[in-house]
């Protein structure tokens, strides 16, 4: 009987952890894209305009973190002791760094889209896939191709991307 | 909400079969216990400490997710002492502003900080690593980072602030990836100040960079970095701290700067302006294509940082030796501020980026010489294993090209013979006893 009642935990545990595990009450991501070439070119128009406070909003906000993707992560596991404010104070601080470098170097120059991919890892989480290293192959004033790395990772949920960060190393 | 206490619930229990599972350790918290086939009682420990703690090397010390040194807390670690951080719950080991750390080992007995994973199967990121925080000023708007809650904030205006000491140590196999796009250092020393002292410190195998300074004042004198995946010695947010004796190694296979070098992203030229101080310092790429080809650039220096960077052997790396990366770099130069000299650059592609190499021929980098092997085997400094850092006497104090820039005498700096981190044979090699390079 024991070893039923075991098994039956387990079980649900284990159904538990592939469930998604954001509330249904949470709102649905916001600037999201059905591609990552769309993605990839609304990263470009922000940038050509320097308009920070529009590419900031490509990426995760501290809600869309927590409701979407905290519960999912290893990380917020109770035992890892973690507490939520001090990961996403962490990845904002790096997040904003980059932005900013990137804002500085790209910011204002007209770049033009030629493809997208990413070369690092895919991450299956229960309701969203994290893909690594996004690699933006843009088109100068000249016509010369630059590979540009301009955001960290992308999140896709729903059929729909967005920028995981713009952390890049 | 029932659902949600049902799934939370759920979670908990699928949480703690997967701790089980993984965690090389089972034993339940504090008191010690004995666990089978390890040789000492284990002490798990979790959450904060607070008080004052002395752990001592008649245990092990498994630090089970993220543990935090509470302000006013001193946690006092003892020569020999092994502290181990659990991979399933990523032990990490947090010191917030005011609490301390003090490890201090010895050349026979380091304190080593390391993976729960057996010889054998260890690997970067197993477990979490060191975050110092402390009060010394960074050059971040309103003088403390990630102001998020009252966890990890650092920064302020005490540029003598102490977050404790560390003397001989090792921290290995360390940098987990707390969330997509965001791993962490080996030791993260963030606005700390130059109130404590940091020495002979290794830092092996690290998932992201080894040693990252986020502002502060904090030095550094005997310390190790090597196998990082990332960049070896990182600094930003206005460091200014001084640094001798230090010895850089990459493993091809995933490495990115030997050093890289902010002042700030946002804004190039927000002060305090990162200024630190570095002399002695060897930096070894890895030429073996076969191992991968990643580990591009001795040091990128850049976003409007200040430096001197004197007494320096560099080799190895798969492009360039030092580059200044931009305008508010290179006005730091042309307006006095940063110095180079007294170094050799040679193994590498362009032994010196053309930002650098124009300094050194106009003289402005003074006593810099390309392209000839002072005595130090490029295949040597590459070895993983065993790299040897020592030069031969006779090479690297042959001349006057070769000879070192004294270093200011201010109670820190030691006054050398010698360019590079090591002194050259048959002098005491200080890395030899206690630092270690496994490769898993």
């Amino acid at each position: 009987m024991l070893r039923r009642l075991g098994v039956v935990v387990v079980a649900m545990a284990m159904a538990a952890c592939t469930q998604p595990a954001s509330p249904s009450s949470a709102a649905p991501l916001g600037h999201t894209f059905d591609s990552p070439e769309a993605l990839a070119q609304a990263v470009l128009t922000r940038l050509a305009q320097s308009d920070v406070a529009g590419l900031r909003a490509l990426a995760l906000s501290e809600q869309e973190f927590k409701d979407h993707v905290w519960p999912e992560l290893d990380t917020s596991r109770p035992e890892r002791n973690v507490p939520f404010d001090y990961a996403w104070g962490q990845m904002k601080q790096r997040s904003d760094g980059s932005l900013g470098a990137t804002v500085s170097r790209y910011g204002g120059k007209p770049l033009r889209f030629v493809r997208t991919r990413f070369t690092g890892a895919t991450t299956q989480y229960a309701s969203f896939v994290v893909m690594r290293e996004s690699e933006i192959v843009a088109a100068d004033e000249n016509g010369r191709d630059l590979v540009l790395q301009l955001f960290g990772s992308a999140l896709v949920k729903d059929g729909r991307y967005k920028v995981f960060s713009f952390v890049v190393d | 909400m029932k659902y949600v206490s049902r799934t939370m619930a759920a979670m908990w229990v699928a949480a703690a079969l997967t701790v089980g599972q993984l965690a090389t350790v089972r034993a339940d918290q504090a008191p010690p216990v004995n666990v089978a086939g390890i040789d000492k009682p284990v002490i798990v420990v979790t959450g904060s400490i607070t008080g004052t703690e002395n752990w001592t090397s008649n245990y092990y010390y498994v630090l089970r997710g993220a543990v935090f040194v509470q302000a006013g807390a001193t946690l006092n670690i003892a020569a020999g002492t092994r502290v181990i951080g659990e991979s399933g719950s990523v032990g990490t080991l947090i010191v917030l502003r005011d609490g301390r750390l003090n490890a201090i080992g010895t050349r026979t007995a380091p304190v080593v900080f390391t993976s729960d994973q057996p010889v054998g199967s260890r690997s970067r990121g197993d477990w979490g690593g060191l975050i110092l925080n402390g009060r010394a000023p960074v050059n971040i708007e309103g003088g403390e980072g990630q102001g998020e809650a009252d966890t990890g904030v650092y920064g302020g205006t005490n540029p003598n602030d102490s977050s404790g000491t560390m003397r001989y140590v090792r921290v290995e196999f360390a940098g987990v990836e707390f969330s997509p796009d965001n791993e962490l250092n080996g030791i993260a020393f963030q606005g700390v100040g130059r109130g404590g002292f940091y020495e002979y410190i290794q830092v092996h195998m690290n998932r992201d960079d080894a040693l990252e300074w986020f502002g502060g004042t904090a030095d550094i004198k005997y310390a190790v970095a090597s196998n990082a995946a990332d960049d070896s010695f990182d600094w930003t947010f206005g460091w200014s701290g001084r640094a001798q004796f230090i010895a850089i190694h990459q493993r091809g296979d995933d490495a990115d700067n030997g050093i890289e070098a902010d002042n700030n992203e946002f804004n190039n030229n927000l002060l305090p302006r990162s200024n630190p101080q570095i002399y002695n310092i060897t930096l070894c790429g890895d030429p073996d294509r076969n191992e991968g080809g990643e580990g591009p650039r001795a040091a990128n220096l850049r976003r409007g940082t200040a430096f001197t960077i004197r007494n320096f052997l560099v080799t190895g790396f798969k492009s360039v030796g030092f580059q200044i990366s931009d305008a508010a770099t290179s006005a730091q130069v042309d307006n006095g501020t940063s110095q180079m000299g007294a170094g050799v650059a040679w193994g590498i592609p362009a032994n010196m980026h053309a930002s650098v190499a124009g300094y050194i021929t106009s003289g402005r980098f003074p006593s810099v010489t390309l392209g000839v092997d002072p005595g130090l085997s490029t295949a040597g400094c590459a070895n993983h294993e065993n790299p040897q850092f020592q030069p031969s006497g006779v090479a690297t104090l042959a001349g006057g090209q070769m000879a070192p820039i004294q270093p200011p005498n201010d109670g820190f700096f030691e006054p050398v013979t010698f360019i590079g981190a090591v002194p050259p044979a048959p002098a005491d090699n200080w890395m030899s006893g206690w630092t270690s390079f496994p490769q898993r």
